[in-house]
C-alpha cells in the first residue's frame, strides 16, 4: 500500500466502521422475496378450493359490465376502474386474507426460531460462561469501548478441543460471544491475534448484525418449512401439471432465497472484518488469520457462507472498500421497493376502494424511503471516500434503482395475479419511468451534496448525522414520490393541460390582436401531476429540509455551508421578478385598451404570466448558484426567490394594478383579493413548480460552467482531501444568518398551515377525479325537479313567520361532487300582501353525502336573493353564501329533502350520464 | 464433590506448570468438563457463522483434566473414567449404573498429598503417560506433562507459584 493509500485508509477507515453497508438492502430483499413468495402460495391455496374458484368466476362476470370502455374520458374510465375494484373487493379481500394468513404463519415460525436460537446453541454446543477476570476482563472491556458496544456481551467458552475460532450470536438485546479455548490461549501467547478476532466478533455484536444474521437464518428455515411442506403435499394430492409448475417455480425461488441468505452471511463477515481492521489500525493481525485457501469455484463463491479469503484480506487492508457501493446494492433496493410498493398498493386499494387517489398517495409516502435511503447511504459512503467529486457510480445507481423498481412492480403479487387471471402484466408507462428516473437522479445528486457538506464539516461525523440526513431526504422527497405513485397508477404522469380548459374559462381578450388571447391560453399550460403537488400542505416545509437538515447538522461542526450565497441569490431573483412585474403592469396599463384590461381573459392570462415569470426566475437563480454545495444551496435560493416573488405577485402587483387602474373594473373575476385559498395556491404553485425548474437551472448551470472553465489541477481540491470550505473565505453564515433561515422556515410552516383546508378537500376526494366518495348515495346522482317546496321564513319580526311555497326548481347532482341549483321563485302571502323570494341565477356548490345527510360547501359567489312585496322589488336582498344541510331520502325517481324549516319533494328528470 | 475438586486442583497444577497461558479459561473448561464428563464433546466443525479460522492448537487443559480424572479413578480403584469411557448412550447408561454401584464400595477421598509410595507413583506415571499419549499430547510434551502431574499430586500448589 502506498503512502497516499495509507493516508486515505487512515482517514476513511473510521467512517467505514460507522457506516451501514449493503447488508440491510440484502436483508430487505430476502424478506421481500420470502414474504411475497409465501403470500403467493397462500393465494394459490385459495384458488385450490373449488368454491373459491366459482365465486371468482361469478364476481368476474358480475363486474365485467363495469369495465371502462375506450370511448370513455380519462375521468370516466378511472371512475369505472375503481367501480370494478369496488365490485371485486369482497373476493380480493378473501384472497388477501389467505395470503396474509400464510404470511402470519411465516412470521410466527420465524419469530419462534429466532427466539429459540440462543438457547439451542447454548445447549447444542454445551457452552459455559467464561469467568473473565483480571487482565483478560480489562482487555475485553477496553475492546468493547473501542468498538462502541454499549451493553456488555456474555463471553462463553467454546470448543475445548484446540480450535481457535469464535462466534457471536444472540437475540433481542442479549449478545453472546463464544471464544474457543485455542483462541483464549492466544490472549497470552499472541495478543494481536486475540485482539483482532475479538474485535471482529464485537463488530458483529454491535448494531443490527446479530439481529439480521439470526433473523436471516430463521427466515430461511421458516421459509423452507412453510413453503415446501404444503407445496409438496399439494403436489402429491393434486398431482397435476399445474402443481409441478408451482414446485418448479418454488425451486427457483428457493435457490434465490438461499443465495440471498448466503450473500447476507458473507456481507456480514466482510463488514465485521472491515470494522475490526479499521479499529485495530495498521498492522492488524486480522489478515494473517484468514488463511483458508481452499479453491473456490463460482458455485462456492455464490453459495458459500464466508467471502473468499482474498476478498476478506482486501477489505482488511483497506476498510474503505466497505464504503464503495457495490453494483448490486441499488438494483436490490429498487427491486425490493418495487415489490413492496406494488403489494402495498394492492392491499391499500382493496382496503380503501372508495379513496383510490389517497390510497396510492399513502402507498407512495410509505415506500418513498425505499428510494431515498439506499441512494442517500450510497452517497454518504462515497462522500467519505472522495468528498470532492460526484462519482459516476451514483447516477448509475439511481438509474439502476429505477429499472429494478419498475421490474419489481411487475413481479409483485398484483402483477402475478394479473398474469394468473390472464389480464397481462402491467407495462410501465414511459413517462412514468422517465420521471421516476429523473427523481432518483435528483435524490442521488442532493444526497451527494448533503453528504459532502457534512463530510467537510467534521473530521468524523457524529453518529446521528447520517440518520438525520437520510431522514431529512426521505421526508423531503416523500410528497414527490407519493405524487408519482398516484399519477403513475393511472399512467398519467405525462399529463399536460391548459388551465383555462380545465377550469372552463373563456380566455377572450377583446380589443386586442388574437395572439394575446393565445398567449394567455399557453401561459396557463400546466403539468397536472406537478400542479397537484400544490395540494400537499407540507410540500414546501418538507422541501426546506433539503437545506435545513444539512445546515443544522453542520452547525455542530465547521461552518462550511455558505448560506449567504443562497440567500443573496434568492433575494436577487425576487428583486429581478419585482422589476419585471412592475414593467409588465405599466406596459399592460398603457399598451392595452380598457376593454381588454377589463376582461377575465386578461386577468387570468396576466396572472399566469406572472406565475410563469416567478418560476423562470427561480430557474435562473438556480443557474447562478455556484460551488460544490450547490445541491444544498439551490433549494434554499429557489425557495427564497419563490416565496418573495409570490408575495410581490399577490400583494404588490395587485396594489399597483389598482393604483394604475390596470383592471379597469371592480374585482369580480374569480381571483378576488384578498382570497386566502387563492393566495396559498398561487404561492404553492410558484414554489413547487419553481423547485422543478430550479433543478433544470442548476443542471444547466453546472454544465455551462464545466464547459466554460475547464478544470485545472491547481483549481481543484485534492481528490481525496477533506472537503474544503465552499467559499474562499470560510463563512460564518450558519450563525449570522440564523435569523434569516428561521424566517424562511417559519414562512414555509405558515404556508403549510394555510394550505391545509384545500389539501384536505383535494385528498379526501379522489385525487385523480375529484369525485367525492358518494358511497350509498348513487341514487342522488342525476337531475331533479322540485314537485313542491315549502319553506317557513321570518323576514321581519313585525310580520312573523311566513310559509313560502313553490315548485319547478332544478337540482343537478353530479358525480364530481358538485350540485347546481336553478331556483324558481317561491311565494307567500301575509297581511294581504304577496311576497316573492327569487334568485339572480343558478347556484353551484360542492356537496358531500354522509349517511342520509347532504352537506354543502363552497357555494359559488355572486348569486343574490331578493324579496319583492307586491309590486315593490328588492325590498330585501342578500348574497347566497351557504346552504343548510339536508336530511334526505332517495329511492328510484323520488327524493325528499327536509330541514329545520323546509320540506322539498323532488322527482328525477334525468339519470346521471 | 471432594474428588472432583481434587481432580480440578491437580489439573490446574499441571496446566499451571506446563501451559500457564491456558489458565485464563481453566475454570470454565473444568466446569464444562465435570458437567459433560462422559459425553462426546460438541461438534467442533466449522460453524457457518463463526470467524472461519481453521487453525487447531494442542491444548493441555483437556488432557490435564482427563488424565487427572483417570488417575483419581485409578487411585480410588475405579476401572474406567468418564473421559475414556465413550460408547453408545445405552451402554453408557448401563456403565453409569455400574459405576455408581462401584463408587459405593470405594473410598470417597483421594489419599492426601505426600502419601504416595514409589509403587503408586510409578503406576500413576505409567497411567498418565499412556492416557496423555492416547489423548493426543505430543511426545515431546508427555514427560513434562507427567512430571507436572506427579508434582501437582504430591505438592499441590495449583501451579501458580
Amino acid at each position: 500500500m502506498g503512502v497516499a493509500s495509507r493516508e486515505r485508509v487512515a482517514r476513511t477507515a473510521p467512517a467505514a466502521a460507522g457506516t451501514p453497508t449493503g447488508l440491510v438492502a440484502l436483508f430487505l430483499l430476502l424478506v421481500t422475496t420470502v414474504v411475497a413468495t409465501i403470500g403467493v402460495l397462500g393465494l394459490l391455496a385459495w384458488f385450490a378450493v373449488d368454491e373459491h374458484r366459482r365465486a371468482l368466476g361469478d364476481a368476474s362476470r358480475r363486474c365485467a359490465d363495469l369495465e371502462p370502455d375506450p370511448s370513455q374520458s380519462l375521468i370516466e374510465a378511472n371512475d369505472a376502474f375503481h367501480r370494478v375494484l369496488d365490485c371485486l373487493a369482497p373476493v380480493h379481500r378473501q384472497q388477501a386474507g389467505w395470503a396474509l394468513a400464510a404470511i402470519a404463519v411465516l412470521v410466527a415460525v420465524t419469530a419462534a426460531l429466532y427466539c429459540a436460537y440462543p438457547g439451542w446453541l447454548l445447549r447444542r454446543r454445551r457452552l459455559v460462561p467464561l469467568r473473565e477476570g483480571g487482565e483478560l476482563a480489562e482487555h475485553l472491556a477496553e475492546l468493547r469501548d473501542l468498538v462502541g458496544l454499549r451493553a456488555r456481551p456474555v463471553y462463553l467458552l467454546g470448543s475445548r478441543s484446540g480450535t481457535t475460532d469464535a462466534l457471536t450470536f444472540g437475540a433481542l438485546r442479549r449478545r453472546y460471544v463464544v471464544l474457543d479455548a485455542g483462541l483464549l490461549r492466544s490472549f497470552t501467547t499472541d495478543r494481536g491475534r486475540f485482539r483482532a478476532v475479538v474485535l471482529h466478533e464485537l463488530a458483529h455484536a454491535r448494531g443490527q448484525d446479530v439481529h439480521i444474521t439470526y433473523l436471516t437464518k430463521s427466515i430461511w428455515s421458516a421459509f423452507v418449512a412453510v413453503a415446501w411442506a404444503p407445496a409438496l403435499v399439494g403436489l402429491l394430492v393434486a398431482g397435476s401439471w399445474w402443481g409441478l409448475v408451482v414446485v418448479a417455480a418454488l425451486l427457483v425461488l428457493t435457490a434465490l432465497v438461499l443465495c440471498t441468505r448466503n450473500a447476507i452471511l458473507r456481507e456480514r463477515e466482510l463488514h465485521a472484518d472491515g470494522v475490526a481492521a479499521a479499529l485495530d489500525g495498521p498492522g492488524t493481525a486480522l489478515a494473517g488469520l484468514i488463511t483458508d485457501e481452499r479453491p473456490r469455484g463460482s458455485w462456492r463463491a455464490l453459495a458459500g457462507h464466508h467471502p473468499s479469503p482474498a476478498h476478506r484480506r482486501r477489505v482488511v487492508d483497506d476498510p474503505a472498500l466497505l464504503l464503495r457501493p457495490r453494483w448490486w446494492e441499488a438494483p436490490v433496493a429498487g427491486l425490493t421497493t418495487g415489490v413492496v410498493a406494488a403489494n402495498l398498493g394492492f392491499v391499500v386499494a382493496i382496503s380503501l376502494p372508495t379513496l383510490p387517489g389517497s390510497g396510492r398517495l399513502l402507498t407512495g409516502l410509505l415506500t418513498s424511503p425505499g428510494l431515498v435511503v439506499p441512494l442517500a447511504v450510497a452517497a454518504w459512503r462515497v462522500a467519505a471516500v472522495a468528498p470532492a467529486r460526484l462519482p459516476v457510480s451514483l447516477p448509475v445507481s439511481a438509474l439502476a434503482w429505477t429499472g429494478a423498481f419498475l421490474l419489481g412492480q411487475q413481479v409483485a403479487l398484483l402483477g402475478l395475479i394479473r398474469v394468473g387471471v390472464r389480464v397481462g402484466a402491467p407495462v410501465p408507462d414511459p413517462a412514468s419511468a422517465l420521471v421516476l428516473a429523473a427523481t432518483a437522479l435528483v435524490v442521488a445528486v442532493w444526497a451527494a451534496g448533503a453528504s459532502r457538506v457534512v463530510a467537510g464539516a467534521f473530521d468524523r461525523p457524529p453518529r446521528w448525522a447520517l440518520p438525520a440526513v437520510v431522514a431529512g431526504g426521505a421526508v423531503a422527497f416523500a410528497p414527490w414520490f407519493g405524487s408519482w405513485s398516484v399519477w403513475s397508477s393511472i399512467e398519467r404522469v405525462g399529463w399536460w393541460a391548459f388551465a383555462d380548459e380545465l377550469a372552463r374559462y373563456e380566455l377572450d381578450v377583446p380589443g386586442t390582436s388574437s395572439w394575446i388571447a393565445a398567449a394567455a391560453h399557453w401561459l396557463g399550460l400546466l403539468h397536472v401531476p406537478l400542479h397537484s403537488m400544490v395540494f400537499f400542505p407540507a410540500v414546501v416545509p418538507v422541501l426546506a429540509l433539503l437545506w435545513l437538515v444539512p445546515a443544522l447538522v453542520t452547525s455542530a461542526g465547521r461552518p462550511v455551508l455558505d448560506v449567504r450565497r443562497a440567500l443573496r441569490a434568492g433575494a436577487a431573483g425576487a428583486a429581478a421578478f419585482t422589476v419585471a412585474a412592475v414593467v409588465l403592469v405599466v406596459a399592460a396599463r398603457f399598451a392595452l385598451p380598457a376593454e381588454a384590461r377589463g376582461s377575465d381573459g386578461f386577468r387570468v392570462g396576466f396572472h399566469y404570466a406572472l406565475v410563469d415569470l416567478a418560476v423562470l426566475v427561480q430557474g435562473a437563480v438556480a443557474f447562478s448558484v455556484r460551488g460544490r454545495h450547490r445541491p444544498v444551496l439551490v433549494p434554499l435560493a429557489a425557495l427564497v426567490s419563490g416565496l418573495v416573488s409570490a408575495v410581490v405577485l399577490l400583494l404588490g402587483v395587485e396594489t399597483l394594478g389598482r393604483a394604475l387602474d390596470l383592471w379597469q373594473r371592480a374585482p369580480q373575476s374569480p381571483f378576488r383579493w384578498p382570497d386566502l385559498a387563492f393566495a396559498v395556491e398561487t404561492t404553492q404553485q410558484v414554489v413547487v413548480t419553481g423547485a422543478v425548474v430550479a433543478v433544470v437551472g442548476a443542471l444547466l448551470g453546472a454544465l455551462a460552467r464545466r464547459r466554460a472553465v475547464p478544470p485545472s489541477p491547481a483549481a481543484l481540491p485534492a481528490p481525496d482531501s477533506p472537503a474544503a470550505p465552499d467559499s474562499p473565505a470560510a463563512p460564518d453564515s450558519p450563525r449570522r444568518y440564523t435569523a434569516a433561515l428561521a424566517v424562511v422556515t417559519a414562512a414555509t410552516v405558515v404556508l403549510a398551515a394555510a394550505a391545509m383546508p384545500a389539501a384536505r378537500h383535494f385528498w379526501l376526494t379522489s385525487a385523480t377525479t375529484g369525485v367525492e366518495p358518494v358511497t350509498g348515495a348513487r341514487c342522488l346522482l342525476g337531475t331533479w325537479v322540485e314537485r313542491s317546496r315549502t319553506t317557513t321564513l321570518t323576514l321581519s319580526a313585525e310580520v312573523g313567520p311566513m310559509e313560502f311555497s313553490g315548485a319547478g326548481s332544478v337540482q343537478a347532482f353530479d358525480d364530481d361532487g358538485t350540485v347546481v341549483v336553478q331556483f324558481q321563485p317561491i311565494r307567500a302571502t301575509g297581511n294581504g300582501h304577496l311576497v316573492v323570494l327569487e334568485h339572480s341565477g343558478a347556484v353551484t356548490a360542492r356537496y358531500r353525502v354522509d349517511g342520509d345527510r347532504i352537506t354543502y360547501s363552497d357555494v359559488s359567489p355572486g348569486i343574490t336573493w331578493s324579496v319583492s312585496v307586491d309590486e315593490h322589488r328588492d325590498v330585501m336582498t342578500g348574497e347566497v353564501r351557504e346552504f343548510s344541510p339536508d336530511e334526505f331520502t332517495c329511492e328510484g325517481n323520488a327524493m325528499t329533502q327536509t330541514g329545520r324549516d323546509y320540506s322539498i319533494a323532488l322527482t328525477r328528470a334525468a339519470h346521471h350520464r | 464433590m471432594a474428588v472432583d475438586e481434587r481432580v480440578r486442583e491437580i489439573a490446574r497444577g499441571v496446566v499451571g506448570r506446563v501451559a500457564p497461558e491456558e489458565l485464563v479459561f481453566f475454570d470454565a473448561a473444568s466446569e464444562a468438563y465435570f458437567r459433560d464428563r462422559g459425553r462426546r464433546e460438541a461438534r467442533s466443525g466449522r460453524d457457518p457463522l463463526a470467524f472461519g479460522i481453521t487453525e487447531v492448537v494442542t491444548l493441555v487443559t483437556p488432557v490435564a483434566l482427563a488424565v487427572s480424572a483417570a488417575v483419581a479413578d485409578e487411585l480410588l480403584g475405579r476401572t474406567a473414567t468418564a473421559a475414556v469411557d465413550r460408547g453408545a448412550r445405552g451402554l453408557r447408561w448401563l456403565r453409569g449404573k455400574a459405576r455408581r454401584a462401584e463408587r459405593d464400595d470405594v473410598p470417597a477421598e483421594l489419599p492426601p498429598a505426600r502419601e504416595f509410595d514409589e509403587h503408586d507413583l510409578k503406576r500413576i506415571r505409567d497411567l498418565a503417560r499412556q492416557k496423555a499419549r492416547a489423548l493426543g499430547l505430543p511426545d515431546e510434551q508427555v514427560e513434562l506433562f507427567v512430571d507436572a502431574l506427579i508434582g501437582s499430586l504430591v505438592a499441590p500448589d495449583d501451579g501458580r507459584a
